[in-house]
């Protein structure tokens, strides 16, 4: 009888992973030992601008795990970068919204890949822009990409690859907040 | 005939898929995240003006633990890595600023930023589920353990919080950490009622 329920479970978990289930990426955390040493630099308050694309079916913006959805608690994953962007400038003491220094984002890449039975991959390209009072100050394409173990089994792959995403997001905001040619923009 | 033969090939087919993919997941730990779903928030106007830090490392945060799950299956997770946040947000929301440092000798980083305390979480969790058929933890207990000194490593407390978290099945749709999220949530609120009412971290 046990046998029967746990097959009857298995054959629900093949169906929900293999089509119409909805995974919610996890809520972002970032890298606090840069958030730390940027704070400490006198650095101009900045505004957010709504990162891009916003269409929930920009190729971006959809990201499937072996036939599942990855989906953001945000909408979008451009939203979720946005808040990603604007929870750590206001970690920092650097959000102002009446700024007319003005920080925007353009996704370029985003996806998890956990196709490959031994490691998944995580690879996000954003093109960040710097404006000062409604002029491009600075513009520059970062790219981050993160390694992780996959299974050969469906049910254990999706939820790896669901927990990948706030990890390739801090990866990439870790290599912008680091970046001296942006410090040095948004320097006072 | 033939109709008949087809249906048992795809049924037999669809069985051994099904067994198969038992088998895998039963063998491997199920992956959860346990990042809870609130942290407490900062308000402005009572914040203790002391700076303090707490002690986390890449070792701490990339360590992976295995619990009990139901249907005598495992789950997985990163305790330190998913508990990072709401423990900062918990000494944010009390202090003037909140560091991370590397270890509470790290006196560099301590007398540079001006820390009055070092708080260095310990974290143990157990999970369990009375289920016979299904994997996700229905409960979830997390135990935080931290020791708080002062700059030069005197002891200025020792706290010990404990959240719990239960979730049924019914909840779960695809947030199988739920009850783990839950009592990330409970250990959060109680860690800062604990760190508000002592005397000494004020």
């Amino acid at each position: 009888m046990e046998n029967v329920g746990r097959l009857l479970l298995a054959a629900i978990t093949v169906a929900v992973i293999s089509g119409c289930a909805s995974f919610m990426a996890p809520t972002y955390s970032p890298h606090y030992e840069t958030i730390d040493r940027l704070k400490k630099m006198r650095i101009e308050k900045l505004s957010v601008g709504e990162v891009q694309p916003r269409d929930p079916s920009a190729p971006i913006n959809r990201i499937t795990l072996r036939g599942a959805t990855l989906s953001s608690p945000d909408g979008t994953f451009a939203g979720y970068l946005e808040k990603a962007i604007r929870s750590d400038l206001l970690e920092m003491g650097f959000f102002d919204s009446a700024s007319t220094t003005r920080l925007g984002a353009t996704i370029l890449k985003n996806d998890i890949d956990v196709s490959g039975f031994r490691t998944g991959y995580g690879v996000m390209e954003v093109k960040l822009s710097i404006n000062k009072k409604g002029v491009l100050a600075f513009e520059k394409v970062y790219s981050a990409s993160t390694q992780f173990e996959s299974s050969f089994a469906g049910g254990v792959a999706v939820l790896k690859g669901q927990s990948e995403y706030p990890n390739l997001v801090r990866a990439l905001l870790q290599k912008v907040y680091a970046d001296p040619a942006f410090i040095e923009v948004i320097k006072k | 005939m033939k109709n008949n033969l087809r249906k048992s090939f795809l049924f037999s087919r669809l069985t051994l898929i099904i067994a198969i993919n038992t088998f895998l997941c039963a063998c491997i730990a199920h992956p959860i995240v346990i990042s809870p779903q609130e942290t407490p928030k900062r308000n402005g106007t009572t914040l203790s003006p002391k700076k303090v830090a707490y002690v986390m490392t890449d070792a701490d945060r990339n360590k992976q633990v295995t619990t009990e799950g139901g249907a005598g299956d495992k789950v997985s997770y990163f305790p330190y890595r998913d508990l990072e946040k709401p423990i900062r947000d918990v000494l944010r929301s009390l202090y003037s600023d909140v560091f991370v440092i590397k270890s509470p000798s790290d006196s560099d980083a301590i007398q540079g930023n001006g820390i009055s305390f070092i708080f260095a979480p310990e974290i143990s969790t157990s999970s369990n589920s009375a289920s016979m058929f299904t994997w996700p933890p229905t409960q979830f207990s997390i135990e935080l353990f931290c020791s708080v000194t002062d700059p030069v490593g005197n002891m200025i407390s020792r706290i010990r919080v404990a959240g719990n978290g239960s979730a049924e099945f019914s909840e779960f749709k695809t947030d199988f950490g739920l009850a783990g999220r839950r009592a990330a949530t409970d250990v959060s609120e109680k860690f800062k009622q604990e760190i508000k009412t002592n005397k000494r971290l004020r």
